[in-house]
């Protein structure tokens, strides 16, 4: 009995010291990274509705996750009689965790749309749909499956430097859908392996924990530790170097090199044809841009220079000078939005990326990063958008056309 | 302590230290008076060296480890002294 | 390896596993192969040379012991000694002299090379006899715990403690209890003091007069967290081995005078100093009265200070703390007599003593951290800025990446209460403590350093270097 007892003593012991180490950890404001995923049939990976925590490896940000698996405040999947409605398609960059919700590049889009929707009537919103980490045949699935649900008027796709690379298995080894283009289809890869989703009690179990890792600091601690620390400090022992995905930057930089380079070109362009030809279907606009690595918007000249010189290339924009050729080539209207940042960034002297913790121009844009995108966005969009021009569709007939069309 | 030495030095002491309550014996360390540190100890081998007109060598004055060597010490230069 | 990281405590877990299962005479060979390994995956020509300066040493010692009393061992004690001094100032000088250079010191030549010589002369002395075992010597020499940043312990300390092979009652739970405020220490005072202060030396043109207030008295603390903090892991590593290290600091800011906090301030430093330069000076200057006081005490004063480095800021602070250390000793016998004829004014001069101290430290303690003289009057300047932008700069020093450095205070008072419970009554469970008691304890210190060796996995960069490594 005495044996009993003394264990009992003893766990409460620990866990009282574990509950003292948990307040210690929020005081020194240690924060570590939520798990704000979760795991789906069709997309592989989204975010998990109603999800929160911390993200601290670029500035300190809070991120909420709203009812329908998106980065944004809530919405209605019908809109408002007479609001133009804009989705955004993107990966991180567009989800941008890294700032609040009013300074994402979304939220400062709409804010500038709605002050200068001269018709005076029509409110804005704009639906974030980025989700970090996705490819553009998430990005493709998204569209298909959940954003014609919100009625957009108008698509914007946001690629980055890891788009095209993620479009070929070679390039880019990860469990996540393919597609491939086949006799001038774009299909789904056959070889596609299906999702690591377990049965929905499965899912349910996960993201119970997950949510109680987002507020317990010493679970997200453990799991930090055990994901990054141990491979790090084996890695480390052996003196090897974490292998880095070079394609990322070469073929943002330089033409395709090998099979499987050209082969995500392809598979690219086919991505982008299924995406306007969708929006096409639901009589929406669609627009493209393309977003460049840190480098291109160091506000030092000299620092972009020394980086073309290192790599023997002139100039930043070759891949986006191809997205803008295959934009053209299907009627797709792009947004030139690097050559803007730089000039932007160079001219008032401002970072666009990096935070208090990090390296200065590194990682995700900052507040002015994302303010100076959704300028430009906002600019093109009411140049050349006709966008306030468009008659005001009510949302009964969008419905209809939605149900008619695929 | 006894001995002419003994007595001598033991008067060095309570003068040098301001205290009449010393006694000195031959294990005497420096642990056991507490204002004997080191400022203190050189301050007690002037002293010792103007009392007995005797000189010490630093080898000697470190291999000191009690009174009992101090006194053998004096003692010895003393002798030599006379001779 | 740092102190700080994961690897030093898988390193030390699994040294102190092995010592604990191995047979009793395996266990000061284990203590010395896992110092040397130590030492070896830092750098392996310094390891060759520390053996070389080791073997050396010993044969040395056991010369002089055959030579006793003949002119030769001067001789010898004199150049072997010598070339220690030389091979120290070496790595001391280079760093001036060849920019190019690494500027780091090899690890623990400071610590090693002081342990040789005070060996060698007290053997010279005949304070000590002649080691004729080479394992338990080299381990004196070389034991890791202390490479680091001390303490340096004398040989008279430490070598008794290896003669039952080890056998001491290792001290587990004081060993980690004492490395677990180690860490404290380090990671939660020190290095959020440590961002505090260095924000304020970044901004000392801000016109205001926080950052100079903030760089001169929060300086010291963050010094005295970072050293105690690193001393305290390595004494309770040692602890782990059932080896017992002098301590470095005892409450060094209750001191009430400058002379007083030298001696609880690197306690084992200003010991050796006192033992192997201050005596040796002193009883040269003997006769020169009150001038060779000073003298001595300005030579000890500046070779402490020099010690940390070869820079004009250095010999500055040197120069600084000898004032008040001579001024000290030579009011001494005057301000005794006017305590004792005034019984209240040593009541006010004990409270405000600490107060005097801390200031005379935090002035020194500028020359210490400030990279150049002209930093150092831009310090001061700053301070005699009125208090103009206080608020803004207010609200800089707490910004991001220091919002959450306020926690270094109450940390610090934490960990004060801690370490005077140490020094009262020791971390030892009393015999009669019941098992559920003793249970808890265990399990508690044991899920403690678990989760620290979580942090120390989950963090990307680790704690910042020990001021004190550098030396």
């Amino acid at each position: 009995m005495r044996f009993s007892r003394d264990i009992a003593v003893a766990l409460g012991a620990v866990l009282l010291t574990i509950a003292l180490f948990e307040t210690g950890l929020r005081a020194t404001g240690a924060k570590y990274e939520s798990s704000l995923y979760e795991s789906d049939p069709v997309l592989y990976m989204a975010l998990r509705p109603g999800a929160q925590g911390w993200q601290a490896k670029e500035g300190e940000n809070y991120v909420t996750i709203n009812s329908w698996g998106m980065r944004d405040g809530e919405h209605s999947l019908a809109p408002a009689p007479g609001t133009l409605r804009i989705a955004l398609l993107g990966d991180s960059m567009v989800a941008a965790e890294q700032v609040p919700l009013e300074q994402t590049m979304a939220k400062v889009l709409q804010a500038k749309l709605q002050s200068q929707s001269g018709a005076g009537t029509r409110s804005v919103e704009v639906l974030n749909f980025g989700v970090g980490g996705y490819t553009l045949a998430q990005e493709l699935l998204l569209l298909r499956t959940r954003v014609w649900n919100f009625h957009p008027d108008a698509v914007i796709l946001f690629l980055s430097p890891s788009s095209v690379p993620s479009c070929d298995r070679r390039l880019y080894p990860a469990n996540i859908p393919f597609f491939l283009v086949r006799d001038g289809q774009t299909i789904p890869d056959p070889a596609n392996r299906a999702p690591v989703a377990s049965s929905p009690g499965g899912r349910r179990w996960h993201n119970l924990f997950g949510d109680l890792m987002n507020h317990i600091r010493v679970f997200q601690l453990v799991r930090k530790a055990t994901q990054d620390g141990i491979p790090r400090e084996i890695a480390k022992f052996k003196g090897s170097k974490r292998a880095r995905n070079n394609n990322i930057m070469e073929m943002w930089l330089q033409p395709p090199s090998s099979p499987a380079q050209e082969n995500a070109w392809r598979v690219a362009k086919g991505i982008i044809g299924l995406m306007a030809q969708d929006s096409r279907n639901h009589s929406a606009q669609f627009w493209m841009s393309a977003i460049g690595p840190e480098i291109e918007e160091n506000p030092d000249p000299s620092a972009r220079a020394q980086f073309l010189r290192t790599h023997g290339i002139t100039d930043f924009d070759y891949a986006e000078d191809r997205l803008r050729a295959i934009a053209a080539a299907d009627g797709i209207k792009f947004i030139s939005m690097e050559s803007q940042l730089t000039e932007y960034a160079e001219r008032n002297h401002v970072s666009l990326r990096g935070f208090f913790n990090t390296r200065p121009n590194y990682g995700h844009w900052n507040e002015n990063g994302n303010a100076a995108a959704a300028a430009i966005v906002a600019g093109d969009l009411l140049q050349r958008g006709s966008l306030f021009d468009a008659p005001i569709q009510s949302t009964q007939s969008k419905v209809g056309q939605n149900r008619g069309g695929s | 302590m006894d001995g002419v030495i003994g007595e001598r030095l033991t008067n060095t002491f309570r003068s040098l230290f301001g205290r009449e309550d010393i006694q000195l014996s031959r294990t005497t360390t420096a642990n056991d008076i507490k204002e004997w540190d080191s400022l203190m100890h050189i301050n007690l081998i002037v002293a010792v060296e103007k009392e007995f007109r005797v000189r010490f060598t630093a080898l000697e004055v470190m291999s000191l480890n009690n009174v009992g060597d101090l006194v053998d010490t004096i003692g010895r230069k003393v002798g030599a002294l006379k001779n | 390896m740092e102190f700080v990281s994961i690897g030093y405590l898988c390193f030390l877990a699994a040294t102190v596993i092995c010592f604990r299962i191995s047979p009793l005479h395996w266990r000061v060979p284990l203590l010395l192969v896992s110092s040397y390994a130590f030492y070896f995956t830092w750098n392996v020509r310094m390891t060759a040379a520390l053996l070389l300066v080791t073997i050396v040493c010993y044969f040395t010692a056991l010369q002089l012991e055959a030579v006793r009393g003949r002119k030769t061992a001067s001789t010898l004690t004199f150049l072997v000694v010598s070339a220690l001094i030389a091979f120290l100032a070496f790595f001391k000088v280079r760093p001036l002299l060849c920019k190019s250079c690494n500027p780091l010191i090899p690890l623990g030549v400071s610590y090693y090379t002081f342990r040789l010589i005070s060996y060698l002369v007290d053997v010279y002395w005949g304070k000590q006899r002649a080691v004729r075992e080479f394992i338990p010597f080299a381990t004196y020499v070389a034991f890791f715990p202390q490479l680091i940043a001390g303490p340096i312990q004398r040989e008279s300390s430490f070598l008794p403690q290896l003669e039952n092979n080890g056998n001491a009652k290792a001290k587990i739970l004081e060993g980690s209890l004492r490395m677990a405020i180690g860490f404290a220490k380090k990671c939660i005072v020190a290095d959020n003091l440590g961002l505090f202060v260095g924000w304020a030396y970044g901004h000392l043109h801000s016109g205001s007069s926080l950052p100079g207030l903030v760089a001169l008295y929060l300086y010291p603390l963050q010094l005295y967290a970072d050293f105690s903090g690193l001393v305290d892991i390595a004494i309770g590593s040692g602890q782990l081995f059932g080896i017992a290290a002098p301590e470095n600091f005892d409450a060094p800011f209750s001191a009430k005078n400058i002379t007083e906090f030298w001696r609880r301030w690197h306690m084992t430093l200003t010991s050796w100093l006192r033992d192997y330069v201050f005596m040796p000076v002193r009883m040269l200057t003997r006769d020169w009265g009150e001038w060779g006081l000073c003298l001595s005490l300005s030579i000890n004063m500046l070779l402490i200070a020099l010690w940390h480095g070869l820079t004009l800021g250095f010999v500055v602070y040197g120069i600084f703390h000898s004032v008040f250390l001579i001024v000290e000793v030579l009011t001494a016998t005057r301000r005794k007599k006017f305590y004792s004829a005034n019984p209240a004014s040593e009541k006010t001069a004990n409270i405000l003593g600490p107060l005097y101290v801390y200031h005379v430290v935090a002035i020194g303690s500028v020359f210490f951290r400030a990279p150049s003289l002209g930093i150092v009057t831009q310090v001061f300047s700053g301070l005699a800025s009125r208090f103009r932008h206080v608020g803004a700069d207010l609200s800089a020093l707490v910004a991001p990446p220091n919002h959450h450095a306020w926690i270094a205070f109450p940390a610090y008072i934490l960990i004060t209460v801690v370490d005077r419970y140490r020094r009262r009554y020791g971390f030892q469970l009393p015999a009669l403590t019941p098992r559920y008691l003793r249970w808890s304890i265990y399990g508690s210190v044991t899920a403690v350093w678990i989760l620290i060796g979580l942090v120390l996995l989950g963090s990307e960069k680790g704690s910042d270097p020990f001021v004190y490594a550098l030396f």
